[in-house]
Formats: structure tokens, C-alpha cells, sequence
């Protein structure tokens, strides 16, 4: 995933002036002496006048104690963008980028966008239905759920038939693929349910080469999962489309399905057959690793960090590995496994870890809490 | 030597601070697949200056590390601030369990005496010694609540998503603290994150057996369900939103109903029932005009008559009273069409929610009250017309807004350009 420096920075005139806005509000609580404002937050008035750049965050910190803000408040102030003016057809196209993109803090901010404002009654539906492709998209499948009921009792406009089928579909493959570690939700029905409002409709991302490789992977996966023979014929079917998919996104669904096809059928046979499909689940790893380097695409990255925690739960099953030999390597993976998939941390393969006691899971459990 | 131990401290806080930034940097470049050159150019520095000597960062590279996580600022600045593990002093434990439920009540009468530094600092006695998972999280449903009082949304949004963590709880407890949570949301301009959670709560609640417990959950989910739709009707073109005013006025009056049996069953004694109870109402006029306009105009006179009561220092009566003017200034908006009239009416909303604002650091009220001055600004300055400068009160009302409503920050460059700019420049 190669930076774009513009989507990280924010600009610097706006974090002067706000540091200046902020500044001014404190010399209003001091009876609107500047002098006063200076020495209640111990800095030098010089400090603020001859501020010419971005501040410190130790500067915003003083300066929000004056105000009876925390140091995070006064930063958020600071740094929280400006209402967007977008349309409502602008927030629908970046809702099918992000969908796309499986963005999961971009549709996250769509959806509150949408809700804060709304346009017509049938934009909060869709905001609920864009919260659980949200949740789905990072492996909460509990508050997906949750969400896509709430979206179907406040109901769509009939003009967003194809966004909702985009995103239904989406979130109706993803809901039982997403989570081999999480427990099934109750509102799995909601899922069917936000797919057969749209019936008969095309998605937006109509791309019917994408869909049919997918709908093969499926299948493909169900036979494995029902064992036997078939399911042996299934693993090298399965292999095969693999090798198929050539475009990243058919690429990041079918590794997916294989994956955790593979992962499921493992949890119901038997340790001797599960070499096989460790190596259907070690291969499509594989496939998604070199896909990546070569196109550093989000949604690959999160397909294969999906794919290689369902490799750390299959390994785990059998007893493969223990949270003494845990090296620098594997905690960068199960890191990014962490912060892309944050309910994993509820895994039982993972907890038996004990990787609690590892500092940097300590920073990404506190910061999700 | 005193100098010698303050520079060694300083020395730990910037090792300490340089460690951290580290720390959330290598996350970063692991959650994106990034090398470290990668990331420096992602935040604008050359890779070898991706961590300042101080430790303390500038602020824009503390925004892009957030962007870069998917986390928000306040995440990171969190954990770039918060003290070193160990450094707090520990606490002598005073209390024994059977002392839980003395506590526990005691917290709720100085809390209703607004003594609220005390109030947090029972429930906080009262959590350290529960001696089961509900009891602790009922103790931080309290602490949340003197929290809410203070004017520390923040702190209460921790407490109550502490709570509902809590392994083991009791169902109508953890009922209570997400419904909690969910007005909580709903007051920082959360609507999405509060509609979700009352929703989820109401649907657990139909299911369950009616219990005082959970027919106070419901009462606040439905509250804050009911808030969080009619706060996304707009004000202009509302005819297509009536049956979701409907859904709303129905939540509302649920409401109405359900604290009027808990406060029978309770023989008046409870004042958060009636209080509750009596700003329904007041809430009600607002549906009740959008969802029949005819009687828009008597709703608009209801809500008047409620907002020119006389007060007492009783906060239930001012919390009706700013409910109205919540209602009054939307109705306003929607239904007068005399524009003396309508900016009379909403100069009175937005003074009386001012008024309840100031005297109880109800931030929500505050926020509401600020939308108007702002608006009222604007149109001052395109009459060419200087608008007043702003005083030390006005000036906390903006800060703690800005600091405690998160929905409100979108508008900070334009709040601070109102009222940041007027100053006055003493020296």
C-alpha cells in the first residue's frame, strides 16, 4: 500500500489557525488579557505570537489544561476536518469507493455523515446499512448484525437499490466467511433479508467475471466443507481457482473462501487429513503475499491478513505453536491481524497465546477499548 | 539537588514519550505494510526525523499517525500522555464490602446535591469494593453519572463503556449501562452510535420480563432512540419525515409511560423519574407539531409557556425548560414565517438554553444554545451589524462544546472564527 502524503497530512494552516482560535478564546476566559491567557497555560507570550508553525502537541496540551480540556480534546479541536459540503450523490459514490476498497473507518465516517445530514428518511437506512458493511469489513459480524436489522426497519429509497445490493451481497458473503473466531450472530437472517429487498437488482460494481468466480468458490468451499470424496475433489478445484483469479479482487475473494472453507472443515476432521487443507490455507496466503507486493492494494492487505490469523487458528487447532516461541516476525503479523480484525483478540486460539502479556497487544487492546 | 531531580524527571518523560511515539509508529508501518520510508513520507518528515528529540511531537505529525492507524486522534494523543505505568499513588483501601451499599447511595444523594467531585469519588470507593461484576458496573453507571453532571461527557462515555465490558453482568444491568451509553451518545452528536445501541437495547427489553431494572433501561433507550431520530429531522422540508416523527413520538411516549408507573411503584420518591418524566413532555410538543402540523401553532404556544415558567433551582424544572426551548427553536424554524417573530422566538430558546447550559454544564444544551448565537451571529455580520464580544462565560461554554461534544468539532474553524476573532487584544 503505497502513501499518498496528502491522505495523512492535514494542512498546516488550519492547525495554525485553530492553535490561534483556541488562544484567543483563552485570553476571553482571562477578561481578555493576552498576558493573563500566557501565564495561565506557563508559556511565554512570545511563544504564541511568533508562532509561525504547526505547535507541539506539549504547546496544545498546556494550552487546553487553561481551557479545562485534556490534551486529546484540544488535539481533536485542532484537528477534526471541516463539515464536508458534499452531496448526497458525492457521499453515495465514495460509499461503492470505500465498499470497494473494503474501507472500514471510511464508511464508518460516510455513515455518520449521512445520519448527521440527512436528506431524505430513507438516507439513515442506508447510513445503518453502510455501518454494517462497516462492521463486517473489520470481522464484527455481532454489530453488523445489529446494524443491518436497524437498516432494514428504517427502510431504503428505491434509487439505492444498487448501492444496498452492492453492499448486501458483500456483507452477506463476508458475514460467513468474516469471523472463524467469533460466534455466529443472531441477526443472521437480517443478511438474507437486506439481499432479497434488492432482488432482481444489479449491484453497482457489476462485474459478472468477479461474481461467477466467487459463486464457484462458494460452491466449492460448501463441498469441502461437506467432506468425503467430493470434498477432495473440491480441495483441488479449489486449487485451481487460485489459480484462475487474476484480478486482485476475484483474487482477495476466492484466497478468502479458500481459506476459510478450509479452516472450517479442519475444525470437523480428524488432525490426520488436516495437512492438506493447512496447505490449501498456507497457499492461498501465498497467492494473496504476492499479489500484494506487486499491487500494495488495501483490500488485498486485509484479505491476507484475514487469511494468515485463519493459518494462526488452524495451526493453533493442532497444537503447532505456543506463546513461548512467539519471535519479532509473528507479532508483527498477529499485530496487523489485531488492528485490522480487533475481535480476534476474543479467539480461544489465540488467547491460549497469552499474547495479553506482550506489550504491543497491551497498546492495541487499551486503544480499541 | 531539587534542579537535578526535575531535569532527570524531564529526561524520563522524554524517554518515556520518544518510546511511545516509537511504539505507535512500528503499529503504523505494520498496519499499512509500510517501510519506515514509507511512513515518513505518509507524515511529511525525512525517516530520520520521524521521532523528535523531546519525544512530544507536532501536531500534524500526531494527525497522521491517527490516519495512518484508522484510530482517532484522541487514541493517539492518549497514549503518547498518559503517565508512566506505576507512577500512580496507590490507594489505601478504606473500605470494606459490606460498606458497598452505603457508598452506592451516598454517591446518588450528593450527586442530586450536586456535590459532584465527592459523588465520583464514592462511586469510585464504592466500584473498588463491589464484590461482584454488577455491582461494579452499577458503581460506574453512578460515577458515569456524577461524571454527566460535571460536564465530563467524555469521562462518563469511559465509565460506561468500562461497564459494559464487565464480564458476568447481571442482563437488565448491562441493559441499564448500554442505554446509559446510548444518551450519552446521543448528547455528543453520536446519533448513528446511539440509535444502534438503544435500538439493540429495546429489542433485548421486549424479551424480558418487566422488572424496575429493566423498565428503566427501556425508559432510557427509548428516550434516547426517540432523541436520536427527531434530532436528524431537518428543519426545512419535513413533510416526508412525518412517519419517522411518528416512531420518535411513540418512543417519547413510552417514555411518559414507563416512568410514570416507576414513579408511582416508588411512591414519588425518586426525582430522576419524575424529572425524566416531566421533560418528556415538553420533548412531545415538538413531535406532536411535526407530526400534525395544524397544531403547530399550539405546540409553539405550549413550548413558550413552559420556557416562561417561573424556575426554581429544582434541575428538573430548568431541564424541562430547556428541553422546550430545544423543541421551541426547531418548531420555530419550521413553522413561523414572520421572520421578526420567528428571531424573537428563537432569541428566547437559545437565552433560556443558555441560562440551563451555564448553571449546569449540560453541554448538549450548550451546544444547541451556540448553534443559535452562531446562526444569529452570521446574519448580525451581514447586516454589517459588529456583533458583542464574547465573555469569560461564553468563552467556557465554546471551549467545553468544543472539548466534550465531539460533533461539534466539525464546526470548531468556524466557532473559533466567531468568537475566537473578538477577543478584545488587551495586552
Amino acid at each position: 500500500m503505497h502513501p499518498t502524503a496528502a491522505s495523512f497530512q492535514s494542512p498546516p494552516e488550519q492547525l495554525l489557525e485553530r492553535t490561534r482560535g483556541l488562544f484567543a478564546l483563552l485570553v476571553c476566559t482571562c477578561d481578555g488579557s493576552r498576558f493573563r491567557a500566557s501565564r495561565c497555560m506557563e508559556t511565554d507570550l512570545r511563544t504564541i505570537d511568533e508562532l509561525r508553525s504547526v505547535p507541539s502537541l506539549r504547546l496544545i496540551d498546556r494550552m487546553g489544561a487553561a481551557l479545562g480540556l485534556n490534551a486529546s480534546q484540544a488535539a481533536e479541536v485542532l484537528a477534526t476536518e471541516p463539515r464536508g459540503c458534499a452531496t448526497s450523490e458525492e457521499i453515495r459514490a465514495a460509499i461503492a469507493d470505500a465498499d470497494l476498497a473494503d474501507d472500514s473507518a471510511r464508511l464508518e465516517r460516510l455513515a455518520a455523515e449521512l445520519q448527521r445530514r440527512p436528506t431524505h428518511p430513507a438516507d439513515l437506512g442506508l447510513a445503518h446499512a453502510v455501518r454494517a458493511r462497516a462492521a463486517i469489513a473489520r470481522g464484527d459480524v455481532a454489530q453488523a448484525g445489529a446494524s443491518a436489522v436497524l437498516a432494514l426497519e428504517l427502510g431504503f429509497a428505491r434509487t439505492d437499490g444498487a448501492l444496498i445490493r452492492s453492499l448486501a451481497e458483500c456483507i452477506r458473503f463476508e458475514s460467513i466467511l468474516a469471523t472463524p473466531w467469533a460466534a455466529p450472530t443472531a441477526a443472521a437472517w437480517a443478511f438474507d433479508r437486506l439481499l432479497e429487498v434488492t432482488v432482481g437488482v444489479d449491484p453497482l460494481d457489476d462485474d459478472r467475471g468477479i461474481r461467477a468466480l466467487r459463486h464457484a468458490a462458494w460452491h466449492a468451499g460448501a463441498e469441502l466443507r461437506s467432506g468425503g470424496t467430493r470434498g477432495l475433489s473440491a480441495l483441488a478445484r479449489m486449487q485451481d481457482l487460485l489459480d484462475a483469479a487474476a484480478d486482485p479482487h476475484a483474487l482477495g475473494w476466492v484466497a478468502s473462501i479458500a481459506a476459510l472453507s478450509a479452516l472450517e472443515t479442519q475444525t470437523h476432521v480428524g488432525d490426520g487429513h488436516s495437512a492438506p487443507l493447512l496447505g490449501l490455507i498456507v497457499r492461498a496466503e501465498l497467492a494473496l503475499d504476492e499479489a500484494c507486493s506487486e499491487s500494495g492494494d488495501r483490500l488485498l492487505l486485509v484479505r491476507r491478513t484475514r487469511v494468515a490469523l485463519a493459518e494462526w487458528i488452524a495451526r493453533g487447532t493442532l497444537g503447532e505453536i505456543d506463546g513461548q516461541t512467539i519471535d519479532r516476525v509473528d507479532e508483527d503479523e498477529l499485530s496487523r491481524a489485531l488492528l485490522w480484525f480487533p475481535t480476534a483478540q476474543e479467539s480461544p486460539e489465540l488467547r491460549a497465546l497469552a499474547i495479553e502479556h506482550i506489550p504491543r497487544f497491551q497498546v492495541i487492546s487499551d486503544v480499541q477499548a | 539537588m531539587l534542579t537535578d531531580e526535575v531535569g532527570g524527571l524531564e529526561e524520563a518523560r522524554e524517554a518515556l514519550a520518544r518510546e511511545r511515539l516509537e511504539e505507535l509508529q512500528a503499529l503504523a508501518r505494520t498496519y499499512r505494510n509500510w517501510s519506515v520510508k514509507e511512513l515518513a513520507h505518509a507524515l511529511g518528515r525525512q525517516p530520520g526525523r520521524l521521532v523528535p528529540d523531546s519525544g512530544m511531537p507536532k501536531i500534524d505529525l500526531v494527525v497522521g499517525l491517527a490516519k495512518a492507524l484508522d484510530w482517532p486522534v484522541e487514541a493517539v494523543v492518549d497514549h503518547l500522555m498518559k503517565p508512566a505505568a506505576g507512577t500512580r499513588r496507590a490507594v489505601v483501601q478504606q473500605d470494606a464490602p459490606a460498606d458497598y451499599a452505603r457508598l452506592y447511595n451516598e454517591s446518588l444523594a450528593k450527586r442530586l446535591e450536586r456535590d459532584l467531585t465527592e459523588a465520583v469519588r464514592l462511586a469510585v470507593r464504592a466500584g473498588a469494593i463491589a464484590d461482584t461484576p454488577t455491582r461494579r458496573a452499577a458503581a460506574l453507571v453512578v460515577e458515569a453519572q456524577a461524571h454527566e453532571a460535571g460536564g465530563s461527557y467524555v469521562e462518563a462515555v469511559r465509565c460506561l463503556r468500562e461497564a459494559s465490558r464487565i464480564q458476568g453482568i447481571a442482563l437488565d444491568w448491562r441493559l441499564v449501562c448500554d442505554a446509559n451509553l446510548a444518551n450519552m451518545l446521543f448528547m455528543q452528536g453520536q446519533g448513528t452510535h446511539a440509535l444502534g445501541i438503544a435500538a439493540t437495547v429495546l429489542d433485548y427489553v421486549a424479551t424480558m420480563k418487566p422488572t424496575p431494572v429493566i423498565e428503566w433501561a427501556k425508559a432510557q433507550a427509548s428516550w434516547a432512540r426517540g432523541h436520536a431520530i427527531r434530532a436528524s429531522i431537518p428543519t426545512e422540508h419535513c413533510a416526508a419525515w412525518r412517519p419517522l416523527a411518528e416512531n420518535a413520538r411513540e418512543d417519547i411516549r413510552r417514555v411518559v409511560d414507563v416512568t410514570s408507573e416507576l414513579l408511582a411503584a416508588a411512591g414519588g420518591s425518586q426525582i430522576h423519574y419524575g424529572s425524566m418524566r416531566a421533560s418528556a413532555g415538553a420533548v412531545l410538543l415538538e413531535l406532536d407539531a411535526l407530526c400534525d402540523p395544524e397544531r403547530a401553532s399550539d405546540c409553539i404556544k405550549a413550548q413558550l409557556e413552559i420556557v416562561r415558567e417561573h424556575g426554581d433551582l429544582t434541575p428538573s424544572i430548568g431541564e424541562r425548560k430547556a428541553w422546550a426551548a430545544v423543541g421551541l427553536a426547531n418548531s420555530a424554524k419550521r413553522f413561523i414565517n414572520d421572520e421578526m417573530q420567528r428571531r424573537g422566538v428563537l432569541e428566547i430558546a437559545s437565552a433560556t438554553l443558555r441560562a440551563h447550559a451555564v448553571a449546569t454544564s449540560n453541554w448538549y444544551f450548550a451546544h444547541q444554545h451556540l448553534e443559535l448565537d452562531a446562526a444569529r451571529r452570521r446574519q448580525l455580520a451581514g447586516n454589517g451589524v459588529a456583533s458583542r464580544a464574547l465573555d469569560a462565560v461564553e468563552a467556557k461554554l465554546v471551549a467545553g462544546v468544543l472539548g466534550q461534544i465531539p460533533a461539534a468539532r466539525q464546526d470548531a474553524g468556524e466557532f473559533l472564527a466567531l468568537y475566537g476573532a473578538r477577543e478584545g487584544g488587551r495586552p
